[in-house]
């Protein structure tokens, strides 16, 4: 028999496409060759063994076809790729539009700054300071004006006083102007001064301290009232306990007469008896 | 489940004929019904699930864009796997021409040379799923690819012939000698295939 008819007929036999009488055939030729038998129950073992691989469950991917209608012809393209090309049809649009319309990207310290047309960042920078010094001029003025216009009110109201006091002044160096003051004047002045504070502070001290006295005099009365009020009552809560206990013995005594008389009765009844 | 999946894919012809004429919904259901086969045979293929998932999903987009094309829907499952095949053919290509652009080279080449050098020591705590998994990675594409189909899709070798248009025997030969090479590699592994 020759190699290829022998793995034949092996594999047919192993894999049950033999005919019957084929498959007789082919068993007794095993039973008169004990290799062939041997060989035979290997490979059996082996795909026994190849059986363990088994298949693995798979999820098919979401449907990309959707459910077009039968009367359209098949294979035209998957509905997947629509979605792509709106969006890169979409993008082109963009683009265009952009073109045409001047958009213009561009980057600066700043940032990157998207618009149409030529965007001057330089001049727009330059703007922005001029604008924020102006803004910083135009605050400390009005803080000036502010502060002017309050000096100047102040200073009126000074000038009126000042003149006020020049004018009293000037009357009183016109009613004496043949006066003259001379250092004892002043001393005198000041000791007289002296004087009246001195005076002034003792009579502060002599008010004060009456107004002390006066003070603790009514406390202390106020706090005797107060003690002695304190000691009329628990005087008279003392006398009613003292009351009640009295009443109380009173009571004990005459239960106490009471259970001594039925004893006594209570004996002298048995006794009889 | 997959009972029912199966009894749904063997009547789905007419799913099938309103996806040609253009119905999208009979067409998401036809998605529904196939990927789960179509993404195990590719992570069969591959050993990845990432690579899978991306070669079922161009597979389907292949089938959407040209399934009007199909000329009779008996044969809408042989020509969807020949689709599967040729995204993972050129999935296939595309890594090795990367691994052979790759200036300090593809770790998983290094991986997969070190696995074949010595499986005992690379195949130490693997799981047996994966052993099994990244062992049917290493076969040739041509043996690998008919092994998934008879194995784990359960074609007859008349469809594997017809969906990778070889012979029968063709087939059973790369077949065979893929089970032959799985099973030295078993042998080779920590698994110790045993009889």
């Amino acid at each position: 028999m020759k190699q290829t008819d022998f793995n034949k007929e092996m594999t047919d036999y192993l894999y049950g496409e033999l005919s019957a009488v084929e498959r007789r055939a082919f068993e007794e030729k095993m039973q008169k060759d004990q290799q062939l038998k041997h060989e035979f129950e290997e490979l059996k073992a082996l795909r026994t063994q190849l059986q363990a691989l088994t298949d693995k469950d798979v999820m098919e991917p979401f449907p990309i076809w959707g459910n077009r209608s039968a009367t359209k012809k098949s294979g035209k393209g998957l509905i997947l790729l629509r979605p792509v090309t709106a969006i890169a049809a979409t993008l082109i649009l963009l683009v265009m539009v952009g073109y045409l319309a001047g958009f213009t990207i561009s980057m600066n310290r700043q940032g990157i700054m998207l618009g149409f047309g030529h965007l001057d960042t330089t001049s727009e920078a330059q703007l922005s300071d001029a604008h924020f010094k102006a803004l910083v001029a135009q605050a400390i003025a009005e803080n000036n004006n502010e502060i002017l216009d309050k000096l100047n009110t102040r200073d009126s109201s000074f000038q009126e006083k000042f003149t006020a006091l020049e004018t009293s002044l000037y009357k009183v160096v016109k009613q004496d102007q043949s006066n003259t003051i001379t250092d004892h004047d002043l001393e005198k002045f000041l000791e007289e001064l002296e004087r009246r504070n001195a005076e002034l502070v003792r009579g502060y001290l002599t008010l004060s301290a009456a107004q002390q006295q006066a003070y603790f005099k009514t406390m202390l009365t106020q706090f005797n009232d107060f003690v002695q009020e304190q000691r009329s009552e628990d005087l008279a809560l003392i006398q009613n306990n003292l009351i009640e206990l009295k009443a109380s013995q009173s009571i004990q005594k005459q239960k106490t007469d009471q259970v001594l008389a039925s004893l006594i009765s209570t004996i002298n009844y048995n006794t009889k008896n | 489940m997959e009972v029912l999946e199966n009894i749904a894919i063997s009547h789905s012809k007419s799913l099938i004929e309103k996806a040609q004429g253009g119905d999208e919904h009979a067409y998401g259901k036809l998605v529904g019904l196939w990927f789960k086969r179509i993404y195990n045979f590719s992570l069969k293929y591959f050993a990845d699930h990432d690579l899978a998932m991306e070669v079922t999903q161009r597979t389907f987009i292949v089938v959407y864009q040209k399934i009007s094309h199909l000329k009779a829907s008996e044969q809408f499952q042989y020509w969807l796997y020949k689709i599967a095949l040729n995204h993972c053919r050129e999935e296939d290509r595309r890594r090795k021409r990367n691994r052979w652009f790759s200036i300090f080279g593809d770790d998983e080449v290094a991986n997969i040379a070190s696995k074949a050098g010595n499986p005992e020591k690379e195949y130490g705590n693997k799981e047996k799923t994966e052993m099994l998994a990244e062992m049917l990675n290493q076969l040739p594409a041509d043996q690998k690819t008919v092994l998934i189909m008879k194995e784990y899709e359960g074609m007859k070798f008349r469809e594997i012939a017809e969906v990778l248009n070889i012979s029968e025997n063709t087939a059973k030969s790369r077949l065979y000698y893929g089970l032959k090479a799985l099973k030295k590699m078993l042998e080779n592994s920590e698994l110790n295939y045993k009889i």
